[in-house]
């Protein structure tokens, strides 16, 4: 009887079970999810169209002139990529199917495969505008330098200020230990619930490497820029990150959550306030802290701008909570009572 | 202890999870064509000691021998010379049975996969799930799947964490046939962790309590025949009795 299933997979490849397994894991989904490879194309035929117009042109344009926010960000973003990267690859050499086997773990590979093809999207991404004539030479040279730059010191950063938990540890490290509550057998509550969706925005966020990225934008203060606007974009970029890392936590944790709680007869309502109440006090407090220093800094154009944009992002919070609620709910079979 | 001699030789071992001591000073070893059952109730740190002893997690201290290689100075050596059986729900859910089996089969440099493996897979008729995707596979399927990537390229020692979980009776019977078989023959040493005290009883030559994560207790060979001829209540009465010394020292 036949096994074999990878014929044309090259040699070096089926010697190093890791990439071998990830290299058919990825050649079973387009098997077994056929729209997804024409949907692929597509999409990606669309990204490079809309590259191509004028207005994107523009905000790379303006991007290029003001290299620093756009360094920091892919840094930050980099740092975090790496640290979750090393994480997953660190956990996979102690828990995954493959680890007993004495064969190679590809590390090295698996760490830089990732950031390569990135690069390889991102540098493509500003040589589409390029080509289309609606960014300058100059833009797009300092964007891929810029892209470059990043790259390599946000895999730096992400790398080293990430130790990660020792051998083995379950990853309970960002997973505050709270003093139960007194009745919490007696009159039992959805709440820990809430506490899920706080813990895994802080995982995904990873504070510290996060802190040591945005540290980066002080550099810049010796450079020329002045330390204000370095810090306000150190700020922002914290901010837009965390509540980002919210966002994703909360859809994630609303999956989670209704896979085991699909044999319950909890409501629809219930279940996303419980889900979603902390995520919206964290933002209101987080929110609360740049309106009071944007009114501090006597900033009253960006006040004027930013409290509606503030009030419609706590509006799409919500909705976001609620539709996540409602769709975990459906894919479980859940009915609200 | 004869290191060389045995299958598997585990000294003085200590392991943990950060400040959490786990495993205390164990000793224990496994001759070779020797089964030893490991028994404890639960988070008494059996997963845990079959973690350190395929190479999954290191311990703090202590020397682990597979088949005379060190797990610690030739890893390499060590985890070439066993099996051992995943947890079910560590399996790729995105890969085939048959993928599962290649991988592994490649990655142990085997050329194709042995007769016995392939009949047993028979006798588990798990052969028609063969092309179906893992995360389609019900308990009992996983864990044949993950059996049967333990005894690919005849491994010395074979390291099985709860195997027969889930597995319908007549599986789990093919299997403890399959397993004495090649451990009468010399073919392999078997450690396995287990509640099932038949198994212990009717398959294991000895037996081992693992009790807050040190080793309180060992039943011979002899003394597991003499319990299942004499004592009404077999092996069950013995465990508990053995469970309430050690607690009481």
């Amino acid at each position: 009887m036949s096994l074999s299933s990878s014929g044309g997979l090259p040699g070096w490849l089926r010697a190093r079970p890791f990439l071998l397994a990830g290299t058919l894991r990825w050649l079973n989904i387009h098997r077994r999810y056929r729209f997804l490879l024409p949907l692929g194309v597509v999409l990606l035929l669309a990204a490079a169209g809309l590259l191509t117009l004028p207005y994107v042109g523009h905000i790379l344009e303006a991007a290029a002139q003001f290299p620093l926010t756009s360094f920091t960000s892919l840094v930050a973003a980099c740092a975090i990529a790496t640290t979750h990267r090393k994480t997953r690859i660190r956990r996979s050499l102690i828990d995954s199917w493959l680890a007993p086997l004495a064969a190679p773990s590809s590390v090295v590979l698996r760490m830089l495969l990732p950031p390569f093809v990135q690069i390889l999207l991102l540098a493509s991404g500003i040589a589409i505008p390029l080509l289309a004539g609606t960014l300058s030479w100059r833009g797009a040279v300092s964007l891929w330098l810029t892209v470059g730059a990043a790259y390599l010191v946000g895999s730096f950063i992400g790398w080293f200020s990430h130790q990660g938990s020792p051998a083995g540890a379950p990853a309970f490290h960002y997973v505050t230990v709270r003093k139960p509550r007194e009745k919490w057998a007696q009159a039992p509550r959805l709440e820990p619930l809430s506490y899920w969706a706080i813990g895994q925005a802080r995982a995904i966020a990873k504070p510290r490497v996060a802190a040591n990225a945005m540290l980066l934008v002080l550099v810049a203060i010796p450079l020329g820029t002045p330390g204000q606007q370095a810090i306000a974009i150190a700020a922002g970029g914290w901010v837009l990150l965390y509540v980002a890392s919210l966002f994703i936590a909360t859809v994630r944790v609303a999956f989670n959550a209704t896979r085991w709680l699909a044999i319950t007869n909890i409501s629809y309502l219930k279940l996303s306030a419980a889900l979603g109440y902390r995520v919206v006090l964290a933002q209101l407090w987080v929110w609360g802290w740049v309106v009071f220093l944007t009114y501090a800094a006597a900033l009253p154009g960006a006040l004027r701008v930013g409290l509606p944009l503030l009030l419609l992002f706590l509006f799409l919070t919500c909705a976001v909570i609620l539709a996540a609620s409602r769709v975990a709910m459906k894919a479980v079979g859940m009915r609200s009572p | 202890m004869n290191t060389e001699a045995s299958a598997l030789s585990i000294e003085h071992l200590h392991a943990g999870y950060e400040k959490h001591r786990v495993l205390i000073d164990v000793n224990l070893a496994v001759a070779r064509g020797e089964w030893v059952a490991l028994l404890g109730p639960n988070a008494s740190g059996k997963t845990t000691l079959l973690h350190c002893v395929v190479g999954m997690m290191a311990p703090a201290v202590g020397a682990i021998t597979v088949c005379g290689q060190s797990l610690r100075s030739n890893p390499a050596g060590a985890k070439g010379k066993l099996g051992f059986a995943c947890a079910p729900e560590r399996l790729p859910g995105l890969l085939t049975g048959r993928q599962c089996l290649e991988i592994y089969a490649a990655a142990k440099g085997l050329s194709s996969i042995g007769a016995d493996v392939l009949e047993l897979a028979e006798r588990f008729q798990y052969l028609p799930m063969l092309d179906r995707f893992v995360d389609a596979y019900s308990l009992g399927t996983r864990q044949k799947l993950a059996v049967l990537l333990a005894l690919l390229g005849d491994p010395e020692l074979v390291v099985l964490d709860e195997a027969f979980n889930g597995l319908d009776p007549a599986s789990a019977l093919a299997l403890k046939h399959f397993l004495r078989e090649r451990v009468s023959q010399g073919k392999c040493s078997v450690l396995l962790a287990t509640h099932a005290l038949d198994i212990v009883e009717r398959y294991a030559d000895r037996a081992a309590l693992l009790l807050n994560g040190r080793i309180a207790h060992e039943w011979r060979k002899d003394e597991l025949a003499a319990m299942r001829a004499t004592s009404e209540e077999g092996f069950e009465a013995a465990l508990a009795a053995a469970a309430v010394e050690a607690e009481g020292n």
